[in-house]
């Protein structure tokens, strides 16, 4: 087992907390317990900060009707089978919510919930690797960090996943550093509910392999590797169970192929266009430079984080279908990373200021504020994003996972108080379609989703032949939303034919204030209903 | 004078065993202001709904005789297509199969034409017809609604408008019928009404050589001189296609009476397009705004042929006739009964003259129950529901399957919660994983 080495300049640093007074060091652990607390306290607020402005978006729509399905809700049971492709952790736990009743607020404050447990778990992974500077920076960081704010206060897998993950790193950590058994066994455990929360989780055990194929110090141990397996696997046994109770084996197999074979949704430069926006400029600058320093470094803490980090990096990059939240797991680690370039300036003003040389210890006054104002351009640079993320809609043709659909809990609303129960609806695409099944109760197809098993999700039914079931009367309504058009023209057209080859009468138009790509906000109508007859 | 009592005594007490059930208290049907009736063709209630849960169907053991002598005999079976052949449905079948209230001469009837005497002991169910079932469900299907006389269409449809047969037992005379119909009245009363006709062509009437096609024999104003010859009420006569546009501009008439077409459900006729057909008519009643004052009644005109098994009330000569199917559709209906009030055509007769206050026709219409018995207008409206296509709909995995699934997640959670509060424990409190197992094995 490979020690824990402190790079030199830490030397200093590491002697000096040590000789502090059982009394400083109680007032510090108490300073630091506030401080943290007051991570929690802004981390929640900016994540309830209008958490139930706006509905849910599809996959929102379609978690929480798979909880409300799983809740034995029968209205929700109709719509939403429980078993679709993911594991069901997330679910579960909704469930248990949605016994004492459907919302999506109280949906949402859960995943809040479960989201800022990460901000603890990061504050004890920096405290474990680093010092307590680090935990406190990478607390307050995670806390407002608008990546996470937005994924995390949204029925979103990703939010549960990370956290899960970071908890799983972190048990590692606490075994690197104290070799005893039961924080791998722990991880394990930890592992298989990152795996429940989403099937992608499984990245943790390949950054686990990773970190310790660069570290061959590091030693498991074969037995307590056996032990560790059979724990995992054993803790995973919910998803093979929910697969036999569900009949699903063959939706399960379906979604991996289909998984496997779908076409890239975006280009491979997809994560560098849209990461630096989600963590901010200087949070990006300052993660990049704690990697440049890691890999210097490659300490066995650097070279955990760096497997952290590059592992799911390189699957996802290599994986064509792309998604804003995916590396969201990835974030703890560039956060600690980043927190650490800041606390290895503090420690340098804490030698200026010890230092010999007067005109040394007195610029060590000016590296201290620049240490403070650094920290605080960082931390306003992520506030300042997050709270114009969480206080307004989505933008037009804005990302699947940064928001809700403004409008869609209002059109289904109107659509379960004013159209006939057992009616049905063709959307554009699936989008909307999850979201009339949440909120309007009323069967849904999306126009796009294509006939062919292979280029499809699983989950969804294509609609053959669109003509014979408006003709049959199997469709009534047809729905329109700005954000599918904008995403798939084609099929807007398709669905716009329809509407005017079948007497398509406008009976209900959203309108709500849309963030364009300007950046300007523009009140334009969302989504339209039409009624149509054969 | 003791004689005199005893009869009327003895009257009242056939009457109310024949005529089953008390009715119950009619509820006032003012805040009816529209009210369809879709008359589709030929089938029973046991034909349609004589497995239906809760209402009065098919008896166990019934097996029809297929000749006078021996044991040979059919029992009632499910069609295993959603068509079959046309029994004959004369009157005179109607009453060999009624056979003085034994009610089995349905096979014989058949057998005694030369027609295959297995075709009235054939039912469709759910399965086949899932729309009309879960309408079922939803609103109120009546298991006492018999067809106001014996046999086929023509009396019916009389009835159906004029409380009477008006000599129509042979046919629409050469001259057509002159009777006085419920849009007579209606249009005295400056009630609006309409007759909406499938595939309507107006020159086909009581004088044209077709005279006696389903249209005029369906569409019964068609025989009348009055109503084709003077516009005003001619006009009142139109296709089918203006009663979505009546629908959609909220210019539904008070009273609508649909006649079908090719999609009457009339054997040989696919059951399923018939349900189509008739589900889209409600469906589209749903959707608009006479909704939330109407009721839509669904029903057919006569046995078709077909079995049933409830001996019908003869309350004279011309009937009543077997039992058909009939639903009520309102947000007023008592939604998932069954009504088990006796009903026939003229029941629907007595809700228009309840409702818009004009005279009876005849006594059978003054004596009949109002189907607003069907009706609770006190009760919160009910939403319009399309029925699901699939009978029953399609129910929320068992809970045995949810809960295993549930348990399975909470169970690994729990898991995770205890064992980081192991590892929080203070050492000196926290048992090693040797030690648990041990303390396990101990069974402590």
């Amino acid at each position: 087992m490979a020690s824990r080495t402190a790079p030199q300049s830490l030397a200093s640093s590491v002697t000096s907390v040590a000789a502090i007074t059982p009394a400083v060091r109680a007032r510090f652990d108490w300073l630091a317990i506030t401080a943290l607390t007051g991570a929690l306290l802004v981390g929640f607020i900016v994540r309830v900060w209008a958490i139930g402005a706006v509905g849910f978006n599809s996959d929102e729509a379609v978690y929480a009707g798979q909880a409300a399905a799983l809740a034995g809700d029968p209205t929700y049971s109709k719509f939403f089978a429980i078993f679709r492709a993911h594991p069901l952790l997330v679910q579960f736990l909704l469930s248990v919510v949605f016994h004492f009743g459907i919302s999506d607020v109280a949906a949402r404050l859960l995943m809040v919930m479960l989201g800022l447990a990460a901000v603890p778990l990061v504050y004890l992974l920096g405290e474990e690797l680093f010092s307590r500077r680090v935990a406190l920076l990478s607390a307050f960081i995670l806390a407002v960090a608008p990546y996470h704010v937005v994924v995390t206060h949204q029925v979103l897998l990703d939010g549960p996943e990370t956290t899960l993950f970071l908890l799983t790193m972190y048990l590692i950590a606490r075994y690197g550093a104290t070799a005893a058994p039961r924080y791998l066994y722990v991880a394990a455990v930890a592992a298989a509910l990152t795996f429940l929360a989403k099937e992608t989780g499984v990245l943790v055990l390949f950054a686990i392999a990773g970190f310790a194929l660069a570290t061959p110090a590091w030693r498991f141990g074969w037995k307590r590797l056996l032990i560790a397996s059979g724990v995992f696997v054993v803790a995973i046994s919910p998803y093979p169970i929910s697969i036999l109770i569900s009949n699903a084996s063959d939706t399960a197999k379906q979604f991996l192929v289909w998984q496997l074979l779908r076409r890239p949704n975006h280009p491979f430069t997809f994560y560098a266009e849209v990461l630096p926006g989600a963590l901010g400029p200087v949070l990006l600058v300052l993660a990049v430079v704690g990697v440049v320093l890691a890999i210097r470094r490659s300490a066995w803490e650097d070279r955990l984080l760096l497997a952290w980090i590059f592992v799911p990096l390189s699957f996802y990059e290599a994986w064509p279908v792309k998604g804003y939240q995916y590396l969201l797991p990835v974030l703890p680690a560039l956060v600690v990373l980043a927190a650490r370039v800041i606390d290895l300036l503090a420690i340098r003003a804490d030698e200026m200021r010890l230092h010999a040389d007067r005109f040394i210890r007195g610029r060590a006054t000016i590296q201290r504020i620049a240490v403070a104002a650094i920290s605080a351009t960082l931390l306003v640079s992520l506030a300042v994003p997050t709270l114009a993320s969480v206080s307004s809609g989505s933008a037009l043709g804005s990302l699947a996972g940064t928001g809700g659909l403004p409008g869609g809990r209002e059109a289904g609303a109107w659509i379960d108080a004013n159209l006939p129960q057992g009616s049905a609806f063709m959307t554009i695409g699936p989008t909307l379609s999850n979201i009339v099944q949440f909120y309007g109760h009323r069967r849904s197809q999306g126009l796009s989703v294509s006939p062919n098993p292979q280029r499809r999700n699983p989950a969804y039914d294509p609609i053959p032949n669109p003509d014979a079931a408006i003709r049959a009367l199997k469709v009534q309504y047809l729905a329109w939303d700005v954000w599918s058009a904008s995403r798939s023209t084609h099929f807007a057209t398709r669905l716009m034919e329809y509407v005017n080859r079948y007497h398509g009468r406008l009976i209900f138009e959203e309108l709500a204030f849309v963030r364009q790509a300007d950046g300007s906000v523009v009140r334009e109508p969302v989504i339209r209903i039409y009624e149509v007859r054969p | 004078m003791k004689a005199r009592a005893i009869t009327f005594l003895a009257i009242l007490a056939l009457a109310l065993g024949v005529l089953g059930p008390t009715p119950a208290v009619a509820a006032d049907p003012a805040a009816i202001n529209h009210l369809v009736v879709l008359m589709q063709e030929n089938h029973t209630f046991d034909n349609y709904f004589g497995t239906f849960p809760g209402a009065d169907g098919i008896p166990k053991n019934v097996c029809q005789p297929v000749a006078r002598t021996g044991s040979t005999c059919i029992a009632p079976h499910h069609f295993p297509t959603s068509h079959s052949a046309d029994p004959d449905h004369s009157s005179q079948s109607a009453r060999s199969a009624y056979d003085d209230g034994r009610m089995d001469g349905f096979a014989l009837a058949q057998a005694d034409r030369n027609l295959d005497p297995s075709v009235p002991m054939g039912y469709w169910d759910g399965s086949d017809l899932p729309l009309y079932w879960n309408l079922a469900k939803d609103y109120v299907l009546a298991d006492r609604f018999f067809s106001s006389a014996w046999g086929a269409s023509q009396t019916n449809h009389l009835y159906w408008i004029a409380a009477q047969a008006a000599g129509g037992h042979g046919g629409i005379p050469p001259n057509g019928f002159d009777v006085q119909t419920i849009f007579d009245r209606l249009q005295g009363a400056g009630v609006s009404w309409k007759m909406y006709v499938q595939n309507y062509d107006p020159k086909q009437t009581f004088r044209s050589k077709d005279a006696h096609g389903p249209q005029v024999v369906w569409a019964t104003l068609l025989a009348f001189p009055r109503f084709v010859d003077t516009p005003s009420l001619f006009s009142h006569i139109v296709d089918l296609s203006e009663y979505f546009d009546d629908l959609e501009r909220g210019t539904l008439p008070a009273v609508s009476y649909i006649v079908p077409s090719g999609a009457s459900e009339h054997p040989p006729g696919n059951v399923t397009v018939g349900q189509e057909f008739g589900v889209s008519l409600i469906t589209a009643f749903m959707r608009s705004s006479s909704w939330n004052d109407g009721l839509f009644v669904c029903t057919y005109d006569d046995w078709g042929g077909f079995y049933d098994h409830v001996a019908p009330p003869q309350v004279d000569a011309d009937g009543y006739g077997f039992r058909v199917p009939a639903l009520f559709i309102s947000p007023y209906a008592r939604g998932g009964t069954i009504d088990h009030t006796v009903y026939d055509y003229t029941s629907i007769l007595r809700f228009i003259e309840d409702r818009w206050k004009v005279q009876p026709l005849t006594a059978r219409d003054a004596s009949a129950n109002s189907i607003a018995a069907a009706l609770d207008l006190s009760q919160a409206p009910l939403p319009p529901s399309f029925p699901d296509r699939v009978y029953p709909p399609p129910q929320p995995p068992p809970a045995p399957a949810r809960a295993t699934l549930f348990m399975s997640y909470l169970v690994v959670v729990l898991l995770l919660v205890s064992a980081i509060a192991w590892l929080a424990l203070p050492p000196q409190r926290r048992l090693s994983v040797r030690q648990l197992l041990g303390a396990v094995r101990r069974g402590r």
